[in-house]
């Protein structure tokens, strides 16, 4: 309902652009060694966003809801406020109150940096981030002097991450546990979550970030008590750390260099999808990417150091084709099998959008493989959608 | 001591009246400081034409979105002196690029964010004739859309009429004429620029100038924020 009166109309200055959709769409993934098709739902996106200026001040309204229905299983339906914001802006400052999805980091990949949201971990980390990105309830105030911004973020709803449901796919618990999974539920105006980003962009180009974040340790873990011999309980941790980053681009001829690095203090750290102990976290990404005439070239390292867990990627996609974007990413870990390949293809034909995706999962049992739990779950996802 | 001071007084007139050129140009297609303009850009090899509201305040902030074809719609794109970003919907995330990078068709991404060359590039005259003069421009900074232009104006009123883009070492990239000049916002301007590919010569586009308007934006619009 908040989100509702978020977007009383201001009737301040005439709107100078606005842009406003509907998609409906459905989405499947058939997994080959089950031979079953799992995490069936349809979904609906309806879009609004407008921006007006005066003379001093600017206005700017977004409104972006997506609401998923589950045909496969018994979980609710969702209604996610993506993007349910008001925002006023001056020469200096930007205010912003709503639904939000903050971006920190500068990288492709899994976001390090990108620790004040919680994100959709129904089908683990395969979705992008546009997809598995959460919002949550907050003011986002920026000051801008010249090349220097001074971020202030004060979430008052952090909301929650979503987590397989029982039962489908990506879920790792057995029928001893009981567990339900979905959105873990956040109080809101309990346990804020707050911090600050300074960003400056140099003359040569060097786009410098640092940021403190106060925030639910992300993702969120399964404490496991044992009841009796025949029942576990499973209950979602709500453990607060503090964060310190680090983000930097730089364009160097036609490539661009990108850099995150992330500190935790006593974070709660994977040991396995069902353990976790409690450690300082520095976790670093190194990125380099490249857009070609027909394609665009991305490579990445990304490490672990609490874990000692280093994986290497390379993506490319082919952008010559308007109908068509074809692409491949391999995300590889040094030292082991673990190994998670991805096969992409986007047809877009007028309002009508398909999305055929091969994800390819290996690795072994031991703590340090990442993928190795759903290397049975290789599966095509098929996604298409339909815009008005 | 007379002769130093004249000498020193016509240098200095020299210098400005060089920096003026650029800026008479500039105003055919700068009708102010700050303003907006809608921009339809045909091309050769793409099917639906490609729409943008674009926001210049200055010759170092430009904020682009797009309003067409749908399958590109959020793929805004803001430029900060010689640094840009394009939004990237589907992995939610700006992503760093250059100016000269293609952004539909022939047409770069500085065709449009970036519609001023004084301050941007030095100049000399290469030929006076009564109908045009051919001016050759150097850039001035690193990473512009393009390292040289060469530029025919007429000698009049000095309105752009044609601009071959230029490689560090002369190369002719592309060739881009001003057509089509209309009454906007008080005079006469192009209104469609026509680009072609020198090596393929069959590939062109069309940048069309629908609506221009003069307006004044905050500076904190120009941030990567304002591209979600």
């Amino acid at each position: 309902m908040i989100f509702l009166l978020l977007f009383i109309p201001l009737l301040t200055f005439a709107q100078d652009f606005s842009q406003k959709s509907f998609t409906v769409g459905a989405r499947s993934s058939y997994f080959t060694n089950l031979e079953e098709w799992d995490n069936t739902f349809l979904y609906y996106i309806p879009e609004y966003a407008d921006e007006s200026f005066g003379e001093k001040i600017g206005q700017r309204r977004k409104f972006k809801l997506r609401v998923l229905d589950y045909t496969n299983s018994d979980e609710k339906v969702i209604v996610d406020p993506l993007d349910v914001s008001l925002e006023f802006f001056s020469d200096r400052n930007s205010f912003q109150v709503g639904f939000l999805r903050y971006r920190f980091s500068e990288t492709f990949g899994l976001q390090l940096l990108d620790v004040a949201n919680p994100r959709d971990y129904s089908e683990f980390v395969f979705n992008d981030l546009s997809w598995s990105k959460r919002s949550v309830f907050g003011v986002n105030d920026t000051f801008k002097w010249d090349n220097l911004q001074i971020q202030l973020i004060l979430t008052l709803w952090p909301n929650g991450d979503r987590l397989p449901y029982q039962g489908t796919a990506f879920d790792t618990t057995t029928n001893v546990v009981e567990y339900e999974g979905g959105v873990v539920e956040r109080p809101w105006l309990k346990d804020l979550e707050y911090g600050t980003r300074i960003k400056y962009l140099f003359e040569n180009g060097l786009d410098l970030s640092f940021l403190y974040f106060h925030h639910f340790s992300r993702p969120t873990f399964q404490d496991v008590q044992v009841i009796s011999l025949s029942k576990v309980l499973a209950r979602p941790t709500d453990h607060m750390v503090d964060s310190f980053g680090s983000s930097a681009s730089f364009v160097w001829n036609e490539w661009v260099l990108r850099a995150d690095a992330l500190f935790t203090i006593n974070d709660l750290v994977m040991e396995n999808l069902l353990s976790y102990e409690k450690d300082d976290h520095f976790q670093t990404l190194l990125g380099i990417d490249r857009n070609f005439d027909t394609f665009v070239l991305g490579l990445q390292s990304q490490s672990d150091f609490t874990i000692e867990r280093h994986f290497f990627g390379i993506r490319a996609e082919y952008s010559d084709i308007s109908w068509w974007k074809p692409s491949a990413m391999v995300f590889q870990n040094y030292e082991s099998s673990d190994q998670w390949f991805q096969l992409k293809s986007l047809f877009e034909l007028d309002d009508w959008k398909l999305s055929v995706i091969y994800d390819g999962i290996q690795g072994g049992k031991g703590d340090k493989d990442l993928f190795g739990v759903y290397r049975r779950n290789d599966r095509y996802l098929v996604d298409l959608s339909y815009t008005y | 001591m007379k002769l130093f001071a004249l000498i020193f007084a016509l240098m200095i007139s020299s210098a400005a009246l060089a920096a003026d050129l650029l800026e008479e140009v500039d105003k055919y297609r700068n009708p102010s400081e700050s303003y907006s303009m809608q921009v339809r850009i045909e091309s050769s090899n793409e099917k639906e034409p490609a729409s943008f509201l674009v926001y210049l305040k200055g010759n170092n902030k430009t904020l682009t979105k797009v309003l067409g074809p749908k399958k590109n719609l959020g793929r805004n794109m803001l430029m900060i002196g010689e640094n840009m970003w394009v939004f990237v919907p589907n992995i939610r995330r700006s992503v760093r690029v250059s100016l000269s990078q293609k952004l539909t068709g022939e047409a770069a991404n500085g065709d449009i964010s970036r519609m001023r060359w004084a301050g941007d590039y030095s100049h000399k005259i290469e030929k006076k004739d009564p109908k045009e003069w051919q001016l050759l421009l150097e850039a001035t900074k690193k990473d512009l859309t393009y390292a040289k232009i060469r530029a025919w104006i007429d000698a009049k009123d000095k309105r752009p009429l044609k601009a071959e883009f230029l490689t560090l070492s002369g190369k002719v990239i592309k060739t881009a004429t001003y057509e089509d000049y209309k009454k906007m916002l008080g005079m006469n301007r192009p209104t469609k620029i026509h680009i072609v590919d020198n090596l393929k010569k069959d590939q062109y586009s069309d940048i069309f100038i629908d609506k221009m308007e003069n307006k004044s934006f905050p500076d904190s619009m120009f941030t990567e924020k304002s591209l979600e």
